[in-house]
């Protein structure tokens, strides 16, 4: 049984997302997000030149979005994705326990990245994901980690 | 992006199938290959912890389209190299989860 909309319905706007993720509002870095099917999702978020860790990234240097920030993109759109699907509860946080990323790509302020995430593997309380940011239609980054999440009873969930 | 194996495909060599584990296994340890033993505990003698599991068993789904066993009780029953390549092969042929 899944608790949130099955694969194939309305796309989420911020605000939806905003509701479901743990995340306050200058730390949430979706904009949208579709899911594409069971264990994978899309999502976008852009990077408004004007965010202060654009510029404070490189003092005196171009706003650039950090890599770690990237990785967190990744991340945010693979805790939505387990929420949709039941595996977690929303607005309730998950712990990262491991995450590597490969960043092959400058992401200028003002881009829009474009994530691809899917989850890979699921044991217990463990759930292993992987993502890549998209800009431009081109790879710039690679995700992989695995977070402890809390598997709901979608008989007893709100 | 490449996902996880399109299906078994596990190699038909029993050591190669042993040593890919122990690959996987010293990699989530940060051991080197040579310090796993084939039939070590992976929790009393290697102190593999939930994460590690959890990434073994994300290599396996990658290189070999072994899929993760579905419940607690299951995965925790797979405690060595010996015990999880059984348990691929178990899954290649279709056969039920492993008993401990």
């Amino acid at each position: 049984m899944r608790a949130g909309p099955k694969p194939g319905h309305q796309p989420l706007n911020r605000d939806a997302i905003r509701a479901l993720l743990p995340y306050g509002e200058d730390f949430l870095f979706l904009d949208w997000a579709e899911h594409l099917q069971e264990r994978q999702i899309t999502a976008q978020f852009t990077w408004l030149r004007e965010r202060p860790e654009l510029h404070a990234h490189f003092a005196g240097g171009p706003p650039v979005v950090p890599g770690v920030l990237l990785a967190e993109q990744v991340m945010q759109s693979a805790l939505l994705l387990a929420i949709l699907e039941g595996r977690h509860l929303p607005r309730r946080p998950a712990q990262l326990g491991q995450f590597r990323c490969e960043i092959f790509g400058v992401a200028a302020g003002g881009c829009r990245i474009q994530t691809e995430t899917t989850i890979d593997v699921v044991l217990a309380d463990k759930c292993a994901f992987r993502g890549t940011c998209m800009l431009d239609g081109k790879p710039i980054a690679m995700v992989r980690g695995i977070a402890t999440i809390q598997t709901v009873n979608t008989a007893t969930s709100p | 992006m490449n996902g996880p194996a399109q299906g078994l495909c596990l190699p038909t060599d029993e050591v190669v199938l042993v040593e890919a584990i122990r690959k996987f296994v010293a990699e989530a340890l940060d051991q080197p290959v040579q310090s796993i033993g084939i039939d070590d505990d992976f929790y009393d003698v290697l102190g593999l912890d939930s994460i590690g599991t959890v990434a073994v068993f994300v290599d396996l789904a990658y290189e070999f389209g072994v899929p993760e066993p579905t419940d607690k009780t299951d995965f925790e029953k797979f405690r060595s190299v010996r015990a999880l390549a059984e348990y691929a092969r178990r899954a290649e042929t279709g056969a039920p989860a492993l008993e401990p």
